[in-house]
C-alpha cells in the first residue's frame, strides 16, 4: 500500500491538495483539501450592495463574471427590479464569453497537459522548457501527426481564448475583471460596430468549437482514451441553477436548465431552500446543516475529524435526506437535454465542447435580438433605490457549476450577511456526516495507477471538474495557527 | 514547432515595436537579447485569484502572442497554474533554478498578497524541506534573497488589493489629497524585501503589455526602469505606463472641464467623478493603451463604468460606487 501526496497539483486555480491511498495499482481512499484562505464573506459586510459585483467578482480571476452576475442578480432580487431587455443581454454576452474562454482554457491548457506530453510535441526528446516540462510521465499514447494537431490546438486556443475575452471587454471595459455589471441591467451602451465586432468574434470562435475542439475531444477519448468513459464517475447525480435568461421574469426561461439529475431520470425542479452545509469534516464549530442564507463561519482548526476548510453543500432531493451531487458543464448538459445521462472522466470533458457550441449558438442570437428585436438604444439598466432590511439570492451558472450568493442588508441598506457557495464546494467536497465522500473523492477511488509515485491518472480525474481553489476556499481564519496535516496512517 | 534564435528576435522586435520604439532602439534591444540568454522565471501566487495570470495569457501584440513569450522570452520554471509538473518534480525545478542563480540568474514574480500567518497559504508539500510543508512566505522569502529581480504583479502582491479590504470601515469622505508621483504615502511595502531590485506592476487584473514590456524592458537594460514612489515604472521602452493620469486621458474629461457630471453610473457622456469615478486619483495608461486588443477601459465611453483605481495603493479603500462632491474643475 503506498500513499502519494501530491501538492502543489498543478493546472488548477489556486491551490489544491491531494492524498491518495493506493493499494494494487488502484485508488482505494482520496482526501482533497484546499491550501489558500482569503475572506469575501467577511470583508463584505458593511459595504455597499452596489459595490457587491465589483467586489466579490475578485473572488475568481478565471471566472469573474460569474460572480458579478450571481452578485448583480441577489441585488436585483432584493429590490424585486428585472434589468432590462438589452441588460440581461450583456450580462449574457459578457458571460457567455467567459465560459468560452474558460472551457478553452480547461481544456487545452490545463486538462490537455494530463494526456499529451507537450514536451514532445513542442521539441522532441531533447526539450526541456518550462512551463511544459518536466511532467509526469506514463501512459501518454499519442504521437506523430496527431500529437502536432494537438499542440497546434494548444497555441489556436491560447488566440480563441483571448479572442472571448475581447467580445467581454466590448461591453465590460476589460476582461478579466470587467467594470459594467450593474444593478438593473448594465452600464454599457455598445455601438453597432460593436456588434459587429462581437458578432465576427463570436462567429470565428463557434468555427473553432466546429472545426477543431469539438473533433480534438472526440479524437482525445474515443479514438485514445476509451478506457476513461468508465473512470472517474463520482456520485451520479447531478445538479444546474440554470444561466442565461431568454427573457424577464421567469426564472425557467433560460439557454441552460435549471433541475437535477437524481441517478435515474431528470427532474426539471432544484428548490434551493433543499440545499444545506454539511461541516462534520470541515474546520467549523457551531450548527449543522443549515441553509446557506442563516450559514455561519467559525473556524476550529484542531477540530477532531476535519480535515478540510471547504465545507460539504448537500441536496435533499426528497426533502429529507442528503445527496451529494456533481455540478458543472455535464450536469448542466444532462439536466439541459443536450448530453445523455452517462457520467465519467471523458463525458465531462466531451461536455464542455458541447455546451462551447450552445453558448457561441446563444451569443449571435442574442446579439441579433439586442440589435434587431429591442435596438441598440434601448435602455440598458433600470436606476432603483437600494432597499433597506431584506435579503436577496442569485442563483447562476460559473463555469465549474452552481454558483449561489446570498445577501442580506441592514436597516442602513448595507451588507449585513454574505454566503457563497461555489461550484468547487460542491465537487470538492470533504465527508459528510454520513462518512459519504463528496463526488471528487468517490471518482478517484477505483482509478487505475500506474506508477504511485506519478499518478498522472489522479489528475485527469481532478482535472475533469475543473476545480478552482481560490472560489471554494473564501472563508478567513481569526488565528494563526498551523493547519492540522492530515496523513493517512 | 522548432524555435530559431532568429524567431525569438524577430518576437521580441515584435514586442518593442508595439510599444512604440524606435528603431535604434530596436537595434539596441536585439543586441541586448542577443547577448543574453533567457532569464528563468518562478511565479509564485499568494492570496489572489491568478486573474494576473489569466491577463497575462492575454497577451498578444497583433502577430505573436503569449506561447512565443513563454518559448522565447523567459523560462517559465514553476507557475502553479500552467506548469506541467506536480508535487515534488515541481518543488525540485524551483530548487534547481534556485541552486544555480550564479549560472542563470532568475526572475521570481509575485502574484496575490503574501499572509503572514503560518498556514493561510501554502505553496506545496516539499520532503527535503523542514515539516514538509512550504508556506508561501518561507518559499518568497528563500527565492527573492537570490532573485535578480523581483516582479509583484498585480494589486494583490503590490498592495494588498482586495485582500486588504477587511477591516476597513465604510466611509464616504471624499478625497481631497490627490496623491503624486511626489508625495506618496507608505505604501505598505515589506522592507524585509530588497527595494533596489523590486519592481511593482498593479492593476486588478495587471495589463498584459505592463508585465511583458516590464521583463523586455529589464532584459534590454540590464536595469530596473525608473520607478515612482511607489515602486512602478514611469515608463518601459521609452513609453509611459504609469507617468499620468487615467483622466488626464480621458476623453470625457471636456465634460469635467465644463462641470458635465453624471449622476448615475452608466452614462454614455459626461464626467463619472461625482459617482466615483478615481481616474483623477489614478496613474494607468488605460485610455490610451486599451485592454483586450479592442481598446476597452472601465470609464471608457461607451462601458460607462467608473475607474476604481486598481493600479493604486488606496484601491482596497471601498466603496467603489461613492459620491463625491466639491469637485474642483480648475483645469
Amino acid at each position: 500500500m503506498a500513499t502519494t501526496i501530491v501538492d502543489p497539483l498543478p493546472r488548477v486555480e489556486g491551490h489544491l491538495k491531494v492524498t491518495l491511498q493506493i493499494d494494487s495499482g488502484q485508488i482505494t481512499d482520496a482526501w482533497i483539501a484546499g491550501n489558500l484562505y482569503r475572506g469575501f464573506e467577511n470583508f463584505i459586510n458593511g459595504q455597499s450592495p452596489l459595490d457587491a459585483p465589483l467586489i466579490t467578482q475578485r473572488v475568481c480571476g478565471v471566472c469573474p463574471t460569474a460572480h458579478a452576475v450571481a452578485a448583480v442578480l441577489a441585488i436585483d432580487d432584493a429590490a424585486n427590479v428585472q434589468p432590462t431587455h438589452n441588460g440581461r443581454l450583456m450580462r449574457n454576452l459578457i458571460n457567455g464569453a467567459e465560459f468560452l474562454h474558460s472551457h478553452f482554457l480547461h481544456t487545452y491548457h490545463l486538462a490537455l497537459q494530463d494526456y499529451i506530453d507537450m514536451t514532445a510535441a513542442l521539441g522532441g526528446s531533447t526539450f526541456n522548457q518550462g512551463p511544459w516540462a518536466p511532467v509526469y510521465g506514463g501512459d501518454r499514447r499519442i504521437t506523430g501527426t496527431d500529437l502536432d494537431r494537438f499542440a497546434n490546438s494548444y497555441v489556436t486556443a491560447l488566440r480563441m481564448r483571448k479572442d472571448a475575452h475581447s467580445v467581454g471587454a466590448l461591453l465590460a471595459g476589460k476582461q478579466p475583471h470587467g467594470a459594467s455589471i450593474i444593478g438593473g441591467g448594465c452600464s454599457a451602451t455598445p455601438a453597432a460596430s460593436d456588434i459587429t465586432q462581437m458578432r465576427a468574434l463570436t462567429q470565428q470562435i463557434k468555427d473553432f468549437i466546429e472545426n477543431s475542439y469539438i473533433p480534438d475531444l472526440d479524437l482525445l477519448f474515443n479514438t485514445y482514451y476509451p478506457d476513461y468513459f468508465s473512470i472517474g464517475v463520482g456520485s451520479g447525480r447531478l445538479l444546474s441553477y440554470g444561466a442565461f435568461r431568454q427573457n424577464t421574469g421567469s426564472t425557467n426561461s433560460m439557454l441552460i436548465k435549471r433541475g437535477v439529475y437524481d441517478g435515474s431520470s431528470v427532474i426539471d425542479i432544484m428548490d434551493h431552500n433543499n440545499i444545506v452545509e454539511d461541516i462534520s469534516s470541515g474546520w467549523y464549530l457551531g450548527s449543522d446543516n443549515l441553509h446557506p442564507a442563516a450559514g455561519e463561519t467559525n473556524p476550529d482548526p484542531a477540530k477532531a475529524g476535519g480535515y478540510s476548510w471547504l465545507k460539504a453543500p448537500r441536496y435533499k432531493t426528497d426533502g429529507i435526506l442528503k445527496d451529494v451531487y456533481e455540478v458543472g458543464p455535464l450536469a448542466r448538459m444532462v439536466v439541459t437535454g443536450d448530453y445523455p445521462a452517462q457520467v465519467s472522466v471523458a463525458d465531462r470533458e466531451i461536455s464542455r465542447t458541447v455546451e462551447a457550441l450552445k453558448i457561441a449558438n446563444g451569443m449571435l442570437a442574442w446579439l441579433d435580438e439586442m440589435e434587431n428585436v429591442h435596438g441598440i438604444s434601448s435602455p440598458s439598466y433600470v436606476p432603483y433605490e437600494v432597499p433597506a432590511s431584506t435579503t436577496g439570492v442569485g442563483l447562476t451558472e460559473a463555469i465549474r457549476g452552481a454558483l449561489g450568493h446570498w445577501v442580506e442588508y441592514d436597516a442602513d441598506t448595507k451588507i449585513s450577511h454574505y454566503q457563497i457557495i461555489t461550484p468547487t464546494c460542491w465537487n470538492a467536497s470533504p465527508r459528510d456526516a454520513g462518512g459519504i465522500m463528496g463526488t471528487i473523492e468517490q471518482a478517484l477511488i477505483g482509478t487505475p495507477i500506474l506508477n504511485a509515485g506519478q499518478p498522472v491518472e489522479a489528475l485527469r480525474v481532478i482535472h475533469s471538474y475543473d476545480p478552482c481553489l481560490a472560489c471554494a476556499v473564501h472563508v478567513i481564519r481569526d488565528d494563526g495557527k498551523t493547519i492540522k496535516n492530515f496523513i493517512v496512517g | 514547432m522548432n524555435i530559431t534564435r532568429r524567431d525569438f528576435l524577430r518576437m521580441a522586435a515584435y514586442a518593442a515595436a508595439a510599444a512604440g520604439v524606435s528603431q535604434f532602439d530596436l537595434f539596441r534591444l536585439q543586441k541586448a537579447l542577443a547577448d543574453n540568454g533567457k532569464p528563468n522565471v518562478i511565479w509564485f501566487e499568494g492570496l489572489g485569484d491568478s486573474g494576473c495570470v489569466v491577463s497575462l495569457a492575454n497577451y498578444f501584440d497583433g502577430t505573436v502572442g503569449i506561447e512565443d513569450v513563454l518559448l522565447n522570452h523567459i523560462e517559465l520554471k514553476f507557475n502553479s497554474v500552467l506548469m506541467g509538473a506536480a508535487g515534488q518534480a515541481a518543488i525540485d525545478a524551483a530548487e534547481a533554478v534556485y541552486a544555480n542563480y550564479l549560472d542563470t540568474p532568475y526572475v521570481l514574480v509575485l502574484t496575490g498578497a503574501i499572509s503572514n500567518l503560518d498556514g493561510y497559504c501554502i505553496v506545496g508539500e516539499d520532503a527535503t524541506h523542514g515539516n514538509g510543508v512550504m508556506q508561501l512566505i518561507e518559499a518568497f522569502n528563500k527565492w527573492e534573497e537570490r532573485a535578480a529581480y523581483v516582479l509583484y504583479v498585480g494589486a494583490c502582491a503590490c498592495y494588498g488589493g482586495v485582500n486588504s479590504m477587511g477591516g476597513n470601515s465604510v466611509s464616504n469622505e471624499t478625497q481631497t489629497i490627490i496623491p503624486t508621483h511626489n508625495n506618496p504615502p507608505n505604501f505598505g511595502r515589506n522592507t524585509n524585501y530588497d527595494y533596489s531590485k523590486s519592481l511593482y506592476i498593479p492593476g486588478c487584473p495587471s495589463h498584459p503589455d505592463w508585465i511583458v514590456l516590464s521583463i523586455v524592458d529589464i532584459l534590454t537594460n540590464a536595469a530596473l526602469p525608473t520607478r515612482d514612489s511607489f515602486g512602478r515604472p514611469l515608463s518601459l521602452l521609452g513609453t509611459p505606463i504609469f507617468a499620468n493620469t487615467v483622466h488626464s486621458q480621458c476623453p470625457r474629461k471636456p465634460e469635467h472641464d465644463a462641470g458635465n457630471f453624471a449622476d448615475h453610473v452608466g452614462d454614455p457622456v459626461k464626467c463619472l467623478r461625482k459617482v466615483g469615478c478615481r481616474g483623477k486619483d489614478t496613474f494607468a495608461d488605460c485610455p490610451t493603451r486599451g485592454w483586450n486588443g479592442v481598446g476597452g477601459y472601465c470609464n471608457k465611453p461607451g462601458i460607462n463604468h467608473l475607474c476604481i483605481g486598481c493600479t493604486q495603493a488606496f484601491f482596497s479603500d471601498v466603496p467603489f460606487n461613492r459620491e463625491i462632491d466639491n469637485i474642483d474643475t480648475t483645469p
